[in-house]
């Protein structure tokens, strides 16, 4: 489904993303871990359109998508969430879900009553109901998560990346989120690329794991053999855990 | 004094209404494409002097003269997206000095083959008798251009709460970025606000054509007044624009009644930019257009 080519992205003299090569099949997800400045959300960004590549290629379905803007890859079924939620501030919870049907494909032949009932859907389903009256701006981090994920599967997508899904959540809040990822892979048929700062969230979801340390993929494999690995407990030491 | 205060209010109406017509599309092509559009100025231009190429000239009737002009304003805001904003995307300073470009060659073209001795004269009024207000009497065309103003600020409003396409430009409006992120084709969605942009001014150009006395440099005064509302209601920002487009209407008409006609424009000018001393960001609390 998706295959990753020698890719490489430089900032400066900084190499973020450094002649990173793998593939992903339909259905799988796949945990990306690695200490922080590894070069993660770089990689996101990378595959999500959001920078262009200085060297690579990326395949999506046998399509070459390398130079597809942003745009056009979110229409091929490409969607993305962030480690710093980006919604709409001063649109409510609804509305922000909204755009994401009526920027689809699917959205085109809605009117305005069916879309605004389809981002409803998707709102419940991530418990958010109760929100759809509250400016994005307003809501909590654990409610942006969400948001960002509603939004995202409301763009009916084949691929999802999600950036830090964790981040700034409590146990709570944070095992709340992994049964959520878990179930909508399942109902929608999705393929995941799931990037976490350490193993032990991912641990139960995924079947897969890609470590990267300073902008090189450094392991890839079954979660249970890759924290063993001597290069992966190099690249965390310093840190408390893997 | 009383019959002083009437006329104030009146045309408080009156001008507050009509600049809101003249700053609509403005409005929106900041608020959405978020491009200053100098070439806006052309719209007024092409709207009057194309019916009358039409209508005089080539003996259209006057209706189809005015549909014909108007379809000619959306050609010419579209090709000016197509050609000019797109091409200087990246470029803003070029942008900006193309369309300036743009307007002062529209306006060289219309003044060399409609010199101003020439004299144009549309008879586009709808109601040519005074209308009582109060203890005033005022130009019944004034009152009807204010209506439709208002009119197409309905319609505006319309579009933006009630269709996909209106939603997706305020959604642009706020943020470019997600647009992207949920696949939001732009292009399309500027053409199409473009076009929308280049309606309202053209209506109400046609409609205080025959009270105006008109020449091709006429542009510039009536777009100076678009900038002013925009600017004061915080660019790109409609219900700013309402509130801004009152504002100057009441001025205009306090100082035109009070103290000296002449002095008009000079006063708003002038209270504009005390108020952009203090709030340069204008009237609206948020960056959007509505
Ligand atoms: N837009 C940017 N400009 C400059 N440097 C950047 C930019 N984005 C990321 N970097 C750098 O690239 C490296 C990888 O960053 P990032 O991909 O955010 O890592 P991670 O998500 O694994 O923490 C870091 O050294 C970071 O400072
Ligand atoms: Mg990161």
């Amino acid at each position: 489904m998706l295959k990753i080519s020698n890719l490489t992205k430089r900032f400066g003299g900084i190499i973020a993303v450094n002649d990173v090569s793998f593939k992903i099949e339909k259905g799988e997800i796949v945990g990306l871990i690695g200490p922080n400045g590894a070069g993660k959300t770089t990689l996101i960004n990378l595959i999500s359109g959001f920078y262009s590549p200085d060297n690579g290629k990326i395949e999506f379905n046998g399509q070459d998508i390398t130079k597809k803007r942003m745009n056009e890859r979110a229409k091929l079924g490409i969607a993305r969430t962030f480690q710093n939620p980006r919604v709409i501030s001063n649109m409510t919870a609804h509305m922000n879900v909204l755009y994401a049907i009526l920027g689809s494909e699917y959205g085109k032949g809605m009117t305005m009553t069916e879309a605004g009932a389809e981002a409803i859907y998707y709102l419940d389903l991530f418990g958010l109901l109760k929100k759809r009256d509250v400016l994005a701006g307003d809501l909590a981090i654990y409610e942006l998560r969400l948001l960002e994920l509603a939004r995202a599967l409301a763009l009916k997508p084949k691929l999802l990346l999600i950036d830090e899904a964790m981040a700034g959540l409590n146990p709570v809040e944070a095992e709340a989120v992994s049964k959520l990822i878990n179930r909508i892979r399942s109902e929608f048929d999705l393929t995941i690329m799931w990037i976490e700062h350490v193993l032990k969230v991912l641990m139960r979801s995924a079947e897969r794991v890609l470590v990267m340390h300073y902008g090189r993929l450094i392991a890839d494999g079954k979660p249970e053999d890759v924290v063993r690995r001597p290069e992966v407990v190099e690249a965390y030491i310093g840190e408390e855990e893997v | 004094m009383l019959a002083e205060l009437s006329l104030i209010v009146a045309y408080t109406f009156i001008f507050g209404s009509m600049y809101l017509g003249i700053a609509l599309g403005f409005t929106l092509t900041t608020g959405v494409l978020r491009v200053f559009n100098l070439a806006y100025g052309a719209i007024f231009l092409i709207a009057v002097y194309g019916t009358w190429m039409f209508w005089n000239d080539l003996g259209f009737g006057l209706i189809e003269s005015i549909v014909l002009a108007i379809a000619l304003v959306s050609l010419f805001t579209y090709a000016v997206y197509r050609i000019v904003i797109l091409k200087f995307a990246e470029l803003e300073d070029y942008m900006l000095a193309a369309l300036v470009a743009v307007f002062v060659i529209i306006e060289e073209l219309i003044a060399y083959a409609y010199p101003e001795i020439v004299g144009v004269y549309l008879p586009t009024t709808i109601y040519g008798e005074l209308v009582s207000f109060g203890e005033a009497n005022v130009p019944g065309q004034y009152v009807v251009t204010a209506f439709v103003s208002l009119a197409m600020l309905a319609v505006y409003l319309l579009f933006f709460t009630r269709t996909k396409n209106g939603f997706i430009m305020r959604a642009i409006s706020q943020d470019m970025f997600a647009s992207k992120l949920v696949g939001v084709n732009f292009n399309r969605t500027f053409a199409l606000a473009m076009i929308i942009a280049s309606i309202p001014p053209a209506i109400i150009m046609l409609l205080i054509s025959p009270i105006w006395a008109l020449n091709p440099y006429i542009g510039w005064s009536v777009f100076t007044i678009a900038i002013l509302v925009a600017v004061l209601g915080g660019l790109g920002n409609l219900k700013g624009s309402v509130i801004a487009a009152y504002i100057i209407g009441l001025i205009q008409a306090s100082v035109g009644f009070m103290l000296d006609p002449r002095l008009m424009l000079l006063v708003a000018l002038v209270v504009v930019m005390a108020v952009l001393i203090v709030r340069p960001k204008g009237l609206a609390r948020a960056e959007t257009i509505w």
